[in-house]
């Protein structure tokens, strides 16, 4: 099987550029469906480097373009996707770093820049190596992963994993918690579907003197955040996984005065669809049977973000093998599931898949602080093994046997 | 001697000049420590009825004067004081009169201004028969008995008991919930003790998918609601009576960011001071025990607003005489304890003295609306009942002797 010969080589000989450009997005952040600068940005590198059939504006301000591959090789009519998001987050940049965020309020906080600077620097690496490689890699670029309506959804509805039609999708993500140096690939479920529920109970106001003519919903409120706990004790089989968190409880405002509603909400993480069914039904059941039993009533709304990133072994497989290589045995790590949410889960639910982490974190550039943080940063020498593990795994797909 | 139905017919002449008085402060409210207005307008009314040694500006806007009987008894060297609360309420009035309030966002929306305008109507009565007679009373028109710490107690601070010393208390309040013509009368506590409490539980905020890195102060909050409903049900006496309603929980903004505190507010109502006590103790020891069995810790303010109203039996006896003499036996009714507070009761901690209810309430007037409510209104007619009650005991205290 031929392969990408040198390509830490390649990458070395490159990465001053990636790390330009990262740090111009850096500076340059945008917020999500707001990818405009990002996106012409992305679009006029890909034209520099001579990517084909450039497509924009797809589901607002998304990207993509082919590298056909020249060799001949069994995979001459595979196509393979590696997926970037390009969106910021509304964090004002603490960092003192020259390439702070130029954009008051806007801040790369979770590396995203990172992720279309890598991919910029993969779609370089393939274009110089294309003789070594047949079929096509489909470049993409999605705005909005943050957002609870992501951008992968929508690119998707519109058509991005047809024409050419694709075979498998590959995404990677920076994580400051892994040192430098380090790739972690897991198999099956690895991030958590997020879900979103709101629950207004409605009991009856009145005195804080006479609560026996009123209907106490904050006490409702607190059966219930009490019982929601017992879901994941009680109900969900113990060898799954799954998070109930109520994080709002807002209710009335004068001390003395029993309000007439509770507002409860929460979000609902889980790595199986019958967990997921599970949890949205018995949530629905314990909020209507406690506010029921309490003489209140409740209006509840569930709302289904992200499904779960559940990555297909034999690629997880490939993506190990080019971490390997990138890393070294003693650099790869078994990757296990996390409660964190990621869009890239709707092109993992329509083709096969892996979504792998590449470590960033290294205390002494103090890249290691969490994302989101307003002192998140990412060390830069780790998107030299991302880009490495990233184009070996395209490469690999298309022209294993 | 005077009798109580030589009173109802004094009544029933002055009743017009009442009325419009009545009318002139409930188109003129004001709010507490602000009844500069209507302090002016008592003191002008005192001033014509010559009645002696009129004092203003106590506690802010407190007022004080003297009608001294000429008659012969036993009673005179007594002092009896009468009380009338003046202040209004920051409510929009949604009343239709032609007397509605012109001072926008503020109304007499509890009836000061028929504790007032009976008041003056009462001295004007007390004055014409100063010669049945003996001993002195002493009228008393306090600031802001809805605005807590409340104008009584500063003006008992003031020295309002002594110069000359006082040795009884009486006060009356109107009542919707009471029919018009009916009178209650209650022994003991007849009004709750009043105090708030706040509770900022700290625990540790993060994300919503890592409770397990958190300390959820939602569920330390809830676990506090439910707890503390146990104090009535299990801690305080059955025989006994109180309240404990947690009337605000705030917490967390994000549906997926668990919140790093929790506030809680509340008010508790209790009759004994041991129950007052034991709830203030309790509410201390419960929180800050179930803060730290969950790893959080607890602030917890504790703010003691006006005590109980607690009448005394024997000059309930000489009130309920009075009563039954003015509205007949019918009409007389048993004050049960409530769970509302008032500040009286620091005049009731100092001296015997009765606080008693007039019924106001009549349905084809519109006048049973409950207190506070934009279209709370008195029916006129109950303030005669109010002032004969209220002159009868006065002169019954005095000849007690």
């Amino acid at each position: 099987m031929v392969t990408l010969a040198n390509v830490r080589e390649d990458v070395d000989e490159i990465l001053p550029g990636v790390v330009a450009d990262r740090r111009y997005l850096h500076e340059h952040p945008e917020l999500g469906f707001q990818e405009l600068n990002t996106a012409s940005f992305v679009a006029e590198r890909l034209q520099a480097l001579g990517v084909e059939d450039i497509r924009t504006e797809i589901n607002v301000t998304g990207v993509t373009g082919l590298i056909r591959g020249t060799a001949d090789g069994p995979g001459r009519d595979r196509v393979v996707l590696a997926r970037a998001d390009m969106d910021a987050l509304p964090i004002v940049e603490e960092n003192d770093v020259d390439y702070a965020s130029k954009n008051d309020g806007v801040m790369h906080a979770c590396g995203h820049d990172a992720h279309t600077a890598m991919l910029l620097g993969v779609a370089r690496v393939l274009m110089d190596r294309r003789d070594r490689f047949a079929g096509t890699v489909k470049l993409l670029f999605q705005p909005s992963e943050e957002a609870n309506d992501g951008g992968a959804l929508g690119m998707v509805e519109q058509g991005v994993l047809e024409n050419p039609r694709v075979d498998a999708c590959f995404g990677l993500h920076v994580a400051s918690e892994l040192p430098t140096g380090t790739i972690s690939v897991g198999n099956g479920p690895i991030s958590a579907a997020a879900d979103e529920f709101r629950v207004t109970i409605q009991g009856e106001g009145g005195h804080g003197a006479y609560p026996h003519l009123c209907v106490d919903p904050i006490v409702v409120g607190s059966q219930l955040v009490l019982a929601l706990q017992t879901l994941v004790s009680r109900e969900v089989d113990p060898t799954d996984r799954a998070v109930v968190s109520v994080c709002s409880f807002t209710s009335g405002d004068a001390f003395n005065v029993i309000p007439d509603s509770a507002v409860i909400g929460g979000t609902v993480r889980t790595f199986e669809m019958e967990t997921r069914d599970l949890l949205e039904q018995r949530i629905r059941d314990l909020a209507t049977g406690i506010a029921g039993a309490m003489n209140a009533t409740v209006d509840i709304s569930y709302r289904r973000g992200y499904p779960p990133v559940i990555n297909d072994e034999a690629m997880a497989d490939i993506v190990r093998e080019a971490a390997r290589q990138a890393v070294g045995e003693e650099g790869l790590e078994m990757g296990s599931a996390e409660m964190g949410a990621e869009d890239f889960s709707y092109f993992a639910l329509e083709r096969p898949s892996c979504f792998f982490n590449v470590g960033t974190g290294n205390a002494d550039k103090q890249s290691d602080v969490s994302h989101h943080h307003p002192r998140f940063n990412i060390d830069e020498d780790g998107m030299a093994h991302g880009i490495a593990t990233m184009a070996t795994t395209l490469v690999t797909f298309l022209n294993r046997e | 001697m005077v009798v109580a139905t030589d009173f109802r017919n004094d009544v029933d002449e002055i009743l017009p000049g009442v009325v419009a008085d009545r009318r002139h402060l409930h188109e003129n409210p004001e709010l507490g420590f602000q009844e500069h207005e209507t302090a002016r307008f008592v003191t002008e009314r005192l001033h014509t009825l010559g009645v002696e040694d009129i004092r203003t500006g106590i506690n802010s806007t407190g007022v004080t004067g003297l009608i001294r009987g000429t008659g012969e008894g036993p009673g005179k060297d007594k002092v009896v004081l009468v009380r009338a609360d003046m202040d209004a309420l920051p409510i929009h009035e949604e009343n239709t009169v032609d007397y509605k309030s012109q001072n926008d966002g503020v109304m007499h929306a509890c009836g000061h201004d028929a504790h007032t305008a009976m008041l003056l109507g009462l001295a004007r009565i007390l004055t014409d028969r100063k010669d049945s007679f003996a001993g002195t009373v002493k009228l008393l028109f306090q600031p802001a008995e809805e605005l807590p710490p409340g104008g009584a107690k500063g003006m008992i601070e003031e020295g309002v008991l002594e110069d000359p010393h006082v040795d009884v208390v009486l006060g009356l309040h109107v009542s919707s919930d009471t029919k018009t013509g009916v009178i209650k009368v209650g022994d003991g506590p007849i009004m709750a003790a009043a105090d708030g409490f706040r509770i900022t539980v700290q625990g540790k905020g993060g994300h919503g998918a890592s409770p397990h890195l958190c300390v959820d102060p939602v569920v330390v909050g809830s676990q506090i609601v439910v707890a503390l409903q146990t104090l009535v049900s299990r801690e305080v006496d059955p025989v006994d009576r109180a309240v404990l309603s947690t009337c605000v929980f705030k917490a967390g903004e994000a549906f997926n960011v668990i919140p790093d505190t929790a506030h809680l507010a509340g008010t508790v109502r209790t009759f004994l001071p041991e129950t007052r006590d034991l709830m203030e103790r309790r509410i201390t020891e419960m929180v800050s025990g179930i803060a730290a069995s969950m790893n959080a810790s607890a602030d917890i303010e504790y703010i003691r607003g006006y005590p109980a109203t607690v009448n005394d039996a024997g000059i309930a006896d000489l009130v309920r005489n009075a009563a039954r003499q003015v509205v007949g036996e019918e009409n007389l009714e048993t004050a049960n304890p409530k769970m509302g507070a008032e500040d009286f009761s620091y005049f009731l901690q100092e001296r015997p003295g009765c606080f008693f209810f007039v019924g106001t309430g009549n349905e084809a007037k519109e006048s049973d609306v409950s207190h506070h409510h934009p279209r709370f209104d008195v029916d006129e007619d109950g303030m005669v009942q109010g002032m004969a009650t209220m002159a009868a005991s006065v002169v019954a205290c005095l000849d007690q002797g």
